[in-house]
């Protein structure tokens, strides 16, 4: 990352890709697994949005492997709110980690954390 | 003073987890089979993980973030994946072993039907794992280490020839009977070397460096730990392996079960033989399943950033204690099937030295990049020590381990 | 109109010069920040072969930098086939890195 003046540069694959993401409250919400962009004709292209979720994962591995993913995510039923999006104006800091403004509840990166806790505060003596 | 005993304890848990099934295997059979002739090779794989297991450290007390958190970031995603899971296949099978293992001694101590003595064992592990902090797992599997201590004190009683030990912690050739010994010889030292650097302890060394709070001011504690931890730990493997020379190899016997191996007990402990021998290989084999089991947690979740740590509440971290879980049930499945531990061991050992490279030299580009660790980069000297010996040790094993298993 | 790509699907992919010969892959992005966007301004270009990709590893290993080969303006890419990009520009026109 640089400084210019007024204008801050990035490497975007070094400085923001696979990196962990957290909230504006510091509360992990998983890690870049993909960035999407706008092509946009006779304009540079803009960065459009931050994606986290399995099935990004898997896309990037190969198309087939995504889709198998996906079904995966369907069958765990979070498959409604993956990926994650996150709009690039809501990246506030990029550094050791990217960290959006936004409060990990009001994106879908904590669902399946969510529904995996009911099952563990059944096991008695549990923390 | 609270510090000095923390370090004391960490020195123990790293002595205690360095002799665990693989390991021990391995290096009964090398003693057995070629006398004092594979020290060589111990000492070799010792410095490999010291330098090893010290980078990993320093990265996390540096870096804040331990070593496979980093590794898909700094590397990209393919590599990172593929470490991940040839980590993650490693760990299934070397915790199966364990679990497998700890079954075996178990029936050595109490007796019993094997398949529910490894259901007993898991749910030692389960209960350890749910509900033990990271220092309580640390104190018990520290102060348990100490029971190793009997390998040490067995070569020792026995008076083998210091000088002749001496001269085999350098490179040698053994006498052997037959031209094919050599190739025996060469499956044993790429054998050894891969029990001895078992990736997953670096990483689970590198994630406890995070769940101790390390940071810059505390590297000489990771300098501490690891060469002094790993040391010692090297010192029991050669008391496994001096003991065995000297008992089992007279005897012109392959070890192939626990109860053959325990003979090698009985000049120094009597009757106490198979007794101290199941103890302390259960021991190894305990702390070797836990730290295995937690390993697969911390990389799964550092690699697709899910909150992690042992100290954590549990529901805190979900998906970690949920994928430790999983791995352990998983390696239970495998014992349970009957897969024979020792062929299991076989198997994990010769896929750990065959991945090797595809583990360590993504993790030698973190160790050179100043982003990650300031001004405590590795030298071209432990870089170059490290990239020679997995990319021969893995070439040596894609050559060795099929002719071995064809020649029977 | 404007279309929507993945750019972790374009990373590590082979660029192409107008006349089809290989260039590099592509290996980074540079962006800057625009009022409320990021946008792109640059793409850097690396090794295409396997030997130069694995003499950037072992620079890499042994603690030098990995090097590339060519920085791209964002206008100098043409990226409406994700799987193939192509530079719309001769490669002198290109800045060394």
């Amino acid at each position: 990352m640089e400084e210019h003046g007024l204008t801050r540069t990035i490497d975007v694959v070094h400085d923001v890709l696979d990196k962990h993401i957290v909230d504006r409250n510091g509360r992990e919400m998983g890690r870049v697994d993909g960035i999407s962009v706008e092509l946009r004709g006779g304009a540079p292209p803009r960065l459009a949005e931050v994606l986290i979720g399995a099935s990004v994962l898997g896309s990037r591995v190969n198309a087939v492997v995504g889709r198998w993913v996906q079904g995966v995510e369907h069958g765990l039923g979070i498959g409604e709110e993956r990926p994650v999006r996150i709009r690039f104006s809501h990246v506030d800091e990029i550094g050791d980690k990217v960290k959006v403004d936004l409060a990990v509840g009001e994106t879908g990166s904590e669902t399946l954390e969510r529904r995996l806790r009911t099952w563990i505060l059944k096991i008695p003596g549990s923390r | 003073m609270k510090k000095y005993l923390e370090v004391f304890l960490s020195i123990l848990t790293a002595m205690g987890g360095f002799v665990e099934i693989g390991e021990l295997v391995f290096t009964v059979n090398a003693g057995a089979k070629f006398g004092y002739s594979l020290l060589w090779v111990v000492l070799l794989g010792t410095v490999g993980i010291i330098v090893y297991g010290e980078m990993a450290g320093r990265i996390a007390a540096v870096n804040q973030d331990p070593v496979f958190y980093l590794i898909r970031e700094r590397n990209g995603y393919a590599l990172g994946l593929g470490t991940l899971i040839a980590a993650n296949i490693v760990c299934l099978l070397t915790c199966a072993a364990e679990i497998g293992g700890l079954a075996l001694v178990l029936k050595l101590l109490v007796g019993g039907p094997y398949r529910l003595l490894v259901l007993g064992a898991l749910l030692f592990l389960l209960l350890a794992v749910w509900f033990l902090s990271f220092q309580a797992i640390e104190r018990v599997f520290g102060l348990l280490g100490l029971l190793m201590l009997v390998f040490v004190f067995s070569a020792i009683y026995l008076h083998p020839d210091w000088t002749q030990v001496g001269r085999s912690l350098l490179p040698n050739l053994p006498h052997v009977e037959s031209p094919r010994d050599y190739l025996v010889y060469a499956y044993f030292c790429v054998a050894l070397m891969s029990s001895i650097m078992l990736p997953y302890e670096t990483y689970f060394y590198s994630s406890g460096a995070i769940e101790e709070k390390w940071t810059e001011p505390d590297l000489w504690i990771n300098r501490t730990t690891s060469y002094l931890g790993m040391g010692f730990g090297s010192i029991v493997s050669m008391g496994v392996l001096v003991t065995s020379a000297v008992v089992l190899g007279p005897l012109q016997i392959r070890v192939d079960s626990y109860e053959q191996a325990a003979l090698m007990f009985v000049p120094a402990f009597g009757r106490w033989a198979v007794t101290l021998f199941a103890c302390a290989l259960g021991v190894g084999c305990f702390g070797a399943a836990i730290e295995i089991t937690l390993n697969a947690g911390y990389v799964l979740s550092q690699s697709f950033g899910w909150p992690w740590g042992i100290d954590k509440a549990r529901r805190d971290a979900t998906r970690f204690c949920t994928a430790f879980t999983v791995v352990l049930l998983l390696s239970v499945l495998i014992a349970v099937v009957g897969f024979d531990p020792l062929q299991m061991t076989l198997i994990s050992v010769a896929l750990t030295v065959v991945i090797m490279p595809l583990v360590v030299l993504p993790f030698l580009v973190l160790m050179n990049d100043h982003q990650y660790v300031k001004q405590h980069k590795a030298g071209p000297l432990a870089n170059g020590f490290l990239a020679a010996l997995t990319i021969v040790g893995a070439l040596m094993a894609l050559v060795v381990i099929p002719l071995e298993i064809f020649g029977g | 109109m404007s279309d929507t790509i993945r750019l972790d699907r374009v990373i590590g992919r082979t660029i192409r010069t107008a006349n089809n010969r290989k260039l590099g892959r592509l290996e980074e992005c540079r962006a800057e920040r625009r009022g409320d966007s990021w946008v792109i301004t640059e793409w850097v270009i690396g090794a295409a072969g396997l030997f130069e990709r694995l003499g950037v590893g072992v620079r890499m290993i042994l603690g030098f930098d990995a090097g590339s080969s060519f920085v791209a303006r964002w206008d100098q890419v043409d990226l409406r086939n994700p799987d193939r990009p192509r530079l719309v520009c001769s490669v002198e026109e290109l800045k060394r890195a």
